[in-house]
């Protein structure tokens, strides 16, 4: 018995080891080998500037950089505050009411929607019924109704997941409810929420879907907007990396291909890097807040 | 320890109908904290039936009794903390110097403020230890630098915490050992300067030696700030308590408190059968 218990103990560790090596390499395999068929693109300094130029060679994807970095920083603006709200007030206000769990219930599934679906609601929505054209809203938006509800449940679980005893020490000290939700939970939930920001926005940069049919009218086009305004078009790196594997047709744009790997090593060093940024931003804000450990 | 002195205060409050142990409490001190046929109700479970509790102003009262008697339902009413809880209802008195704070119209946000309160596990803010300390009076409202630092560095060492924490007041309070962090939710309590502290079994998560020295603050507070303390330690009512209730959950997990008197006099000839039942079997 003991012994058989030792030889499973043993099988068990060294499946899951294997498993876990497996999924790390799988992972380190995509990431290189991304990188590695892009690598010709990335270290051509006229990529990162120039814009797809039709009908010839020479493209880059300058304008969809910008427009990448714009819809995020839109969306993530939207977002976080609209879903912080809605989470602070299923944990904190709401209570277990029939209601409130209705809506709970249709804000998860919203999560679950397709995010093409999505995007063809943004469509009807936000295009057709105000007679616009795709802009950067438009694909903001999107991203919003694709993230929003994945906001409010981290914000929610990460308020709930708090030992009740901070709230109860709080308000023992005479707080009032928002005084301790704002002056000690949510500094206390800081790490979850930054997590959470950082899965959203990684969400948000990758999505193409959404923004195929709001953002961007899903071609290549050479214009260089590099504008301000939230009405122009924003066809973004994900957008065009469709694009370009898809839709080129021979003699738009020279080496189509070679763009896309371009364009996908890009995406995931840009993913890359908002992740260690953001987490290393998170560190350092909760690190002020909450004082050394040591 | 048990030896009660007659505060004479011409400020006397409304004469107190409670009798401790037979003795009318009016005998042994200020009433600071009375509860008058209190029901405390869980929706439709009665915790907590007609208690008569008191506390003495500036003395060490202890509620002792096994688990699920009631005395922490019956310690979280007196602040109105269980407030907090879904179907938590109270019916009767809470008199906080002879004023009744259970109703609806109270402020329990002044009243909290007038009660600390320490709770079973340390519960620091994940902040600075300066910052929790500073936390209660921030929420009152501006203070100038110089004096909320001084108001910090007395409170620290009311707790004779200063000397090990001065050098790492901007560091995070979760850094500290489990007593350290009790001193401080201590400090951080009487920053404030609250007329009421309650203790739900403070020592109860925290070694010998954290536990004594808890003790040790409690004794020095005597005299200046009424302390009720929920225990299951029966050795700690009697270290540190000038009055121990009794409490006991009879039919239907419905607790009632039991007895009332000078600690000694309740561990050395307990008149509730009850009560000596229960004392007797721990000592024995």
């Amino acid at each position: 018995m003991n012994a058989r218990a030792k030889a499973a103990d043993r099988a068990a560790i060294l499946t899951i080891r294997a498993l876990g090596v497996l999924l790390v390499g799988l992972l380190v395999w995509i990431i290189v080998y991304v990188i590695y068929s892009g690598w010709g693109e990335l270290t051509r300094l006229h990529f990162y500037s120039a814009v797809p130029n039709i009908g010839g060679p020479g493209s880059g994807v300058g304008p969809q950089i910008y427009n990448t970095i714009y819809v995020l920083v839109l969306s993530l603006l939207l977002t976080i505050p609209l879903g912080l709200c809605a989470g602070i007030f299923f944990a904190e206000y709401a209570g277990e009411g029939r209601l409130v769990n209705l809506i709970r219930r249709a804000t998860e599934t919203l999560a679950t929607l397709p995010s093409i679906v999505v995007g063809l609601f943004g469509f009807a929505l936000f295009i057709e019924t105000t007679h616009s054209r795709p802009s950067r809203l438009a694909a903001a938006l999107s991203l919003v109704v694709i993230n929003l509800p994945y906001a409010i449940r981290v914000t929610e679980d990460a308020l709930r997941n708090l030992p009740p005893s901070l709230r109860e020490g709080s308000l023992a000290l005479g707080a009032t409810r928002w005084q301790t939700i704002s002056r000690v939970l949510l500094p206390a939930a800081l790490p979850g929420l930054i997590t959470g920001v950082i899965l959203i926005a990684g969400r948000a940069f990758g999505e193409a879907a959404a923004i195929l049919f709001t953002g961007s009218a899903g071609a290549i086009t050479g214009n260089a907007n590099y504008t301000l305004s939230p009405f122009d078009k924003g066809d973004t790196l994900a957008v065009n990396l469709y694009v370009f594997r898809t839709q080129a047709e021979p003699g738009t744009v020279t080496d189509a291909r070679q763009y896309a790997d371009g364009v996908a090593a890009l995406l995931v060093i840009l993913v890359l890097i908002f992740n260690v940024g953001a987490r290393g931003l998170g560190a350092a804000t909760v690190r002020r807040l909450q004082g050394k450990i040591r | 320890m048990t030896v009660m002195q007659r505060v004479d205060d011409p400020m006397e409050m409304p004469v107190p109908t409670t009798e401790v142990a037979g003795v009318p409490v009016s005998e042994l001190g200020r009433v600071k904290l009375e509860t008058r046929h209190l029901n405390l109700y869980y929706g439709d479970h009665l915790a907590v039936a007609d208690a008569g509790f008191v506390a003495l102003e500036n003395r060490i009262t202890a509620i002792i009794g096994p688990s699920g008697c009631g005395k922490s339902t019956l310690l979280r009413s007196l602040n109105r903390i269980n407030d907090l809880i879904p179907g938590f209802r109270i019916d009767g008195e809470v008199l906080l110097d002879g004023r009744d704070i259970t109703g609806d119209d109270i402020d329990v946000i002044a009243l909290r403020r007038r009660m600390g309160m320490l709770f079973q596990r340390p519960n620091p803010f994940p902040t600075s230890v300066y910052d929790n300390v500073a936390y209660g009076l921030r929420l009152a409202g501006r203070m100038s630098r110089a004096d909320l630092d001084a108001v910090v560095e007395r409170s620290l060492r009311r707790v004779v915490l200063w000397d090990e924490v001065k050098d790492r007041l901007k560091h995070s309070a979760l850094g500290l050992s489990g007593g350290q962090q009790q001193r401080l939710c201590l400090a951080r309590a009487l920053a404030v300067e609250p007329s009421v502290i309650l203790m739900d079994e403070p020592c109860s998560s925290l070694d010998p030696i954290a536990t004594l020295r808890i003790e040790e603050l409690m004794r020095e507070l005597r005299g200046t700030v009424t302390m009720v303390i929920v225990t299951h330690n029966m050795q700690q009512a009697t270290r540190v308590s000038d009055v121990t209730a009794f409490m006991l959950a009879g039919e239907r997990r419905t607790g009632e408190l039991v007895e009332t008197g000078p600690t000694a006099d309740l561990f050395s000839k307990p008149r509730d059968r009850r009560t000596e039942d229960y004392i007797s079997g721990r000592f024995g």
